[in-house]
C-alpha cells in the first residue's frame, strides 16, 4: 500500500468523519426542512447590520444598499433640516425615497423610538 | 547569529523609488542612462562593500522612479490618446477579453463586466490598430468567455470618481491596473462574439476552470454561501452581499475572506497527497507542486496576496530541492520585489500593503512577543495553552500593525479583532478544508461532494452567526473620522518605537516554531 505519514493517515480519518458527519446533516435537512431554515442565517435578515437613522452618518448610509451618495445626502440634509425621523412615513417623504426602496433598506434599519413607544402603549 | 537579509534593503530601495517617482520630473530618457550608469559602476566596486551597497540601493531607487515613470507612459496607438474623439456617440470595438467575466446582478438581470485588450476601433476613415486595455460593462447576461475575440458598440468614457475621498479614487484604482477607460454597452449597444479562444491559453484555461469549480458551490450551497465560499477558495469576492462584508470589516475579520497563504498551504499539501500515489520521486513532487501553485495563482485571479504567499511558498519548496536554509524576511522581500517589478503600482494598492505589513508583523512582533511569555512558567504539556498563547501573540501583532492602515483606508477600529480572531480562523479554516474537500471530491462522486456540503452549510452559517454576536458586542468597532497620512505615520513611528523599546530585549524563539503559524 502507500506509505503514509501519520498527518496524512490523521487527514483520511477526518475525512471519514466529516463525510459520516455530512451524510447525516443532508439527511436531516431532507427529512426536516424547517431545520435547514433554521441553520440558514446568512440568507436571513437576522444578521444585517441595523442602523439608527437618527444618528447615522452619511458615510455609513451609504454602506447600506440600495442607498447612494445622492439619497444618503437627501437624508442627512432632511434630518438637518426638521429634526429626528418621528415615523417611516417622514423617511419615504425624502427625495429619491420610494415605497419599493424603502422596502429593501427597511431591514437594515434599527426601530424608531416612536414607533417602539406607540406599539408599548 | 545574525541574519541577512539583502533583499530587504533592495525592496526598500525599489519602494523609494516608486514614491518619489511622482516628485522627481525628470526627463526619462535621464533617469534610466542613470540607473543604468549606477547598476554598471557596481560591477567595478564590488570589492569595496560600502561603496557597492550604496552604489545598488541608488540604483534600485533609480529603478523604482524608472519603472513607475514606465508604467504611466502610454505606446502611440494606446487608445486613450484617441477616447476624447468619441466622446459624443457610439464607439465601435474589437478585441479580446483578457480577464474573467464577472456576471454580477444588475436590478432585474445581470451585467457583464471584464477587461478587453483593445485591438482595432473603427473611425470614419476605416479601422484603425489601437492597443491597451480598457473595462467594458456590457448591461446584459451573455456568454462571453476569457478569451474571445470581441465586436462591441457602446459609450466610451473615462471613469468617474464616485467620491471626493481620495483614498478610493475609483480611476486610479483602475489606472493601477492599466485600465484608462471604460466602454458601457447597453441596451443600443451590440456585442458579438467573433472568434473564441484567442486569448492566452494559461488563462483562458484557468478561469474556465474557476467557473466550473464556482458552479459546484452555487449548485449545492444557497447564493450567500456560494458567495463566500467562492470568495475564499477562488479569489472571486463581488458576489458576497455588501451586508455581509460589512460584518466581517466591523470585526476584522474580512482579511478571511482574502486568499492567502493558508489556503496555499492546503493546496500544496493536497498536491503532495496526490502526488504519492505515482511513482514521482520527492524531488519531482516539488517541482510539480509549484508548478500546480503558480497555476491556481493564475486561477485566482492573481492577487497580491496570493502571488505573495505563491512566491513564498515556491522558496520554501525550493529550499529543500537545493537543501539551502530559508529566511523568512528575505522570502517576503523577494515576494514583494516580483510584485513591484512587474506592477509598480501595486505599492499603493490596500490589498498589497495589508498582506505584507500583516505578514510582516508576524515574522519580526510575533517571535518577540512569545519570547517575552516564554519568561513565564507553564506546564510543558499544557498544548491548549500554548496553542492558545500562540495565537492571542499573532493576532495582536497583526492587529497593532494593521490597525493604522485599517483606520486610514476605511475610518474604523476594530477592539474587537483579537477576540474575533481567536474564535474565528479557526471555524475559517474548517470551512476552508471543507471547501477545498467539496471540489476535489465532486471529481469522483457527487453523495461524497453533497456530505461535505451539508458540513460547510452548518460551519459557515455557525461562523457568521458568531461574527454578528461579535459585532453586536458593546465597543466591538467605531467609525472614526477622516485620518490623514500624517497620523498614520505618527502612529507607526510610535509603534515601532514601542515595540523596539518593550520587545528588543526578548528572546526570539525558534523560527521552525513560527513557521506553522505563517499564513
Amino acid at each position: 500500500m502507500f506509505p503514509l505519514t501519520k498527518q496524512e493517515r490523521l487527514v483520511l480519518v477526518t475525512l471519514g468523519i466529516v463525510l459520516l458527519l455530512g451524510t447525516v446533516f443532508h439527511y436531516a435537512f431532507k427529512k426536516n426542512p424547517s431545520l435547514k431554515d433554521i441553520v440558514n442565517v446568512m440568507d436571513s435578515q437576522k444578521i444585517y447590520p441595523k442602523v439608527d437613522i437618527n444618528q447615522v452618518s452619511s458615510e455609513q448610509l451609504i454602506k447600506i444598499p440600495y442607498i447612494g451618495p445622492v439619497t444618503a445626502g437627501n437624508i442627512i440634509s432632511y434630518r438637518n433640516k426638521h429634526g429626528t425621523f418621528k415615523s417611516w412615513e417622514e423617511l419615504k417623504s425624502v427625495d429619491g425615497m420610494d415605497e419599493e426602496r424603502f422596502s429593501r433598506i427597511f431591514p437594515f434599519l434599527k426601530e424608531l423610538h416612536s414607533e417602539k413607544r406607540y406599539e408599548e402603549l | 547569529m545574525k541574519s541577512y537579509r539583502p533583499l530587504l534593503s533592495i525592496t526598500l530601495a525599489l519602494s523609494v523609488g516608486i514614491l518619489l517617482a511622482s516628485v522627481i520630473s525628470l526627463p526619462f530618457r535621464i533617469l534610466g542612462l542613470a540607473c543604468c550608469f549606477l547598476f554598471i559602476s557596481t560591477v567595478f566596486f564590488m570589492r569595496k562593500r560600502i561603496v557597492f551597497e550604496g552604489l545598488l540601493i541608488g540604483s534600485f531607487i533609480l529603478l523604482g522612479i524608472v519603472c513607475s515613470r514606465n508604467n504611466h507612459i502610454l505606446p502611440k496607438d494606446h487608445i486613450a490618446r484617441v477616447a476624447h474623439f468619441y466622446k459624443s456617440g457610439m464607439t465601435v470595438m474589437e478585441g479580446v477579453v483578457v480577464s474573467d467575466v464577472q456576471r454580477r446582478p444588475f436590478f432585474k438581470g445581470k451585467k457583464n463586466i471584464f477587461t478587453l485588450d483593445v485591438k482595432r476601433i473603427e473611425a470614419p476613415w476605416g479601422w484603425q490598430e489601437k492597443s491597451g486595455k480598457i473595462l467594458v460593462q456590457v448591461f446584459r447576461d451573455t456568454p462571453i468567455q476569457c478569451g474571445d475575440y470581441l465586436l462591441l458598440k457602446g459609450k466610451l468614457y473615462r471613469p468617474f470618481n464616485f467620491s471626493e475621498d481620495e483614498k478610493f479614487s475609483y480611476r486610479e484604482y483602475l489606472d493601477r491596473k492599466g485600465i484608462k477607460l471604460i466602454l458601457s454597452v447597453g441596451k443600443q449597444g451590440i456585442w458579438e462574439i467573433v472568434q473564441s479562444g484567442a486569448g492566452q491559453m494559461l488563462k483562458t484555461v484557468s478561469y474556465q476552470l474557476k467557473s466550473r469549480l464556482a458552479k459546484i458551490f452555487l449548485e449545492h450551497l444557497t447564493a450567500n454561501e456560494a458567495a463566500i465560499m467562492i470568495g475564499v477558495i477562488l479569489g472571486d469576492r463581488y458576489l458576497i452581499p455588501q451586508h455581509i462584508n460589512e460584518l466581517f470589516i466591523q470585526t476584522g475579520t474580512a482579511h478571511i475572506l482574502a486568499i492567502s497563504g493558508f489556503n496555499v498551504g492546503i493546496v500544496a499539501f493536497i498536491i503532495f497527497v496526490i502526488l504519492k500515489i505515482f511513482p514521482i520521486g520527492r524531488k519531482g513532487q516539488y517541482v510539480l507542486t509549484i508548478v500546480l501553485l503558480i497555476f491556481y495563482a493564475f486561477l485566482t485571479g492573481g492577487q497580491p496576496s496570493v502571488v505573495r504567499a505563491t512566491i513564498m511558498a515556491g522558496i520554501f519548496l525550493l529550499s529543500f530541492l537545493f537543501e539551502k536554509e530559508t529566511e523568512a524576511v528575505n522570502s517576503l522581500s523577494l515576494a514583494a520585489l516580483i510584485i513591484l517589478i512587474v506592477n509598480p503600482m501595486n505599492l499603493f494598492d490596500v490589498g498589497f500593503q495589508l498582506s505584507f505589513v500583516s505578514v510582516l508583523a508576524i515574522i519580526c512582533v510575533h517571535p518577540r512577543i512569545m519570547g517575552r511569555l516564554s519568561k513565564f512558567s507553564f506546564p510543558q504539556d499544557a498544548k491548549v495553552l500554548q496553542f492558545f498563547l500562540q495565537s492571542l501573540s499573532v493576532s495582536v501583532s497583526v492587529w497593532l500593525w494593521v490597525a493604522g492602515l485599517i483606520a486610514y483606508y476605511f475610518q474604523i477600529i476594530t477592539p474587537v479583532t483579537i477576540l474575533a480572531n481567536l474564535i474565528i480562523v479557526p471555524m475559517s479554516t474548517v470551512v476552508i478544508i471543507l471547501g477545498f474537500g467539496m471540489i476535489f471530491l465532486s471529481m469522483f462522486w457527487l453523495p461524497l461532494a453533497l456530505a461535505v456540503a451539508a458540513c460547510i452549510k452548518v460551519t459557515l452559517n455557525l461562523m457568521v452567526i458568531c461574527i454578528y454576536l461579535l459585532s453586536q458586542m458593546p465597543f466591538a468597532f467605531f467609525y472614526i473620522s477622516d485620518m490623514s497620512l500624517w497620523q498614520v505615520g505618527i502612529y507607526y513611528i510610535l509603534l515601532l518605537l514601542g515595540t523596539i523599546i518593550v520587545l528588543s530585549r526578548s528572546p526570539v524563539i525558534n523560527e521552525i516554531d513560527i513557521q506553522k503559524t505563517l499564513p
